[in-house]
């Protein structure tokens, strides 16, 4: 019995704690991931960003602020780069993408993106910072295509110069060929 | 434990009555533009973005849509400047099939509608406001199905074979 009311009270201190501790706020948590395997000059580079809530209330006035992609060295391809969402429920997860066109190759520092929100009713706006990606070198067209174009038109055009080498001489000794191969044919 | 109780009930309501607080889209008309990874190289997954510029006859306020999509409805975050709903999400490569994604959107009161339809189990009859479809080709590689060298070596072994054949030929 004694055990009994022990473990009661220790469940009752545990909710207590619990409840008392996460229905204060809603803490999110963001991550920014570059989802390329290579990043190419004037090729379309993804950047995809995850919003969890860690805390146990919505978070309200959600708005995501990117600001490492300025317009001299990127052009937007596809989506916005600043977004805001209504509300965030607590344990859900929310995910964000752009599509991005590097216009030089050279050395980038990319860096994390800002999110704030309302934590709860009345608490004051929270700014968290997402993951950052870091230093990530655009690679340039040329050493692109030299590793990865299919070079259809290349090996289309050393297709149609050796014709002339194989298929003139095939084509000569199959005439003459043929002129004997018809006599023989006749004598048998 | 009452106390916490009642204090919960307070901030579900509150919550809700937030939720229902909106103005509802009347007439939507949306423009959409769609993207969808295409190449496997560039990408570790893929992604799939639906862009919606919305239009309401009744101009609301501060609307925010939901997207469904197979059943499970998402929200959709808007640009700072509330002209653009943006709804997209990443799938790995493999799940991530050819063929058409139909996402439907709702105002708010549709979603709450849809949520207790789903809750209750019973089949929606919710109207979407407007259906974006996206068509998907799955990711793959540029140019041909196969490697354009293997296709080069292929020719060569095939123009090789068929000269040592003939040479064979002549020479019996």
């Amino acid at each position: 019995m004694w055990k009994f009311t022990s473990l009661l009270v220790a469940f009752i201190s545990l909710y207590g704690c619990c409840t008392a501790d996460t229905s204060e706020s809603a803490h999110l948590l963001v991550s920014k991931r570059v989802l390329n395997e290579y990043v190419v000059e004037g090729r379309d580079l993804t950047v995809s960003y995850a919003i969890y809530n860690v805390g146990s209330s919505p978070a309200t006035s959600v708005s995501l602020v990117e600001e490492t992609f300025n317009s001299d060295d990127f052009e937007i391809v596809s989506g916005q780069l600043s977004v805001r969402w209504q509300s965030i429920a607590p344990g859900a997860n929310v995910s964000h993408n752009i599509i991005l066109k590097p216009l030089r190759s050279g050395v980038f520092n990319i860096t994390a993106a800002m999110v704030t929100y309302q934590p709860s009713e009345d608490a004051e706006q929270q700014v968290v910072y997402s993951t950052a990606f870091g230093e990530t070198y655009v690679m340039d067209s040329k050493t692109f295509n030299r590793k990865h174009a299919p070079h259809v038109l290349d090996w289309g055009i050393f297709g149609l110069m050796t014709i002339p080498t194989i298929f003139l001489p095939y084509a000569i000794w199959y005439s003459t060929h043929s002129k004997y191969d018809g006599s023989k044919a006749k004598k048998l | 434990m009452s106390w916490h109780f009642i204090v919960g009930v307070l901030s579900l309501f509150l919550s809700f009555s937030v939720l229902i607080s909106a103005e509802p889209c009347i007439d939507a008309q949306a423009t959409s533009k769609v993207y969808s990874t295409a190449n496997v190289l560039l990408a570790t997954e893929s992604v799939f973005l639906v862009e919606s510029a919305v239009k309401c006859s009744n101009n609301p306020k501060n609307l925010f849509l939901y997207a469904e999509i197979d059943g499970n409805l998402y929200p959709v975050p808007k640009s700072a400047d509330n002209s653009v709903h943006q709804f997209s999400w990443v799938k790995p490569h493999k799940k991530a099939k050819s063929g058409a994604y139909v996402i439907n959107y709702y105002d708010e009161e549709g979603y709450a509608a849809l949520r207790k339809a789903q809750r209750s189990e019973e089949k929606s009859e919710q109207k979407p406001l407007f259906t974006v479809t996206l068509n998907h080709k799955a990711a793959g590689r540029e140019g041909l199905w196969v490697q354009t060298e293997f296709i080069a070596v292929t020719a060569a072994l095939l123009v090789w074979w068929f000269a040592t054949v003939t040479k064979n030929k002549m020479q019996e």
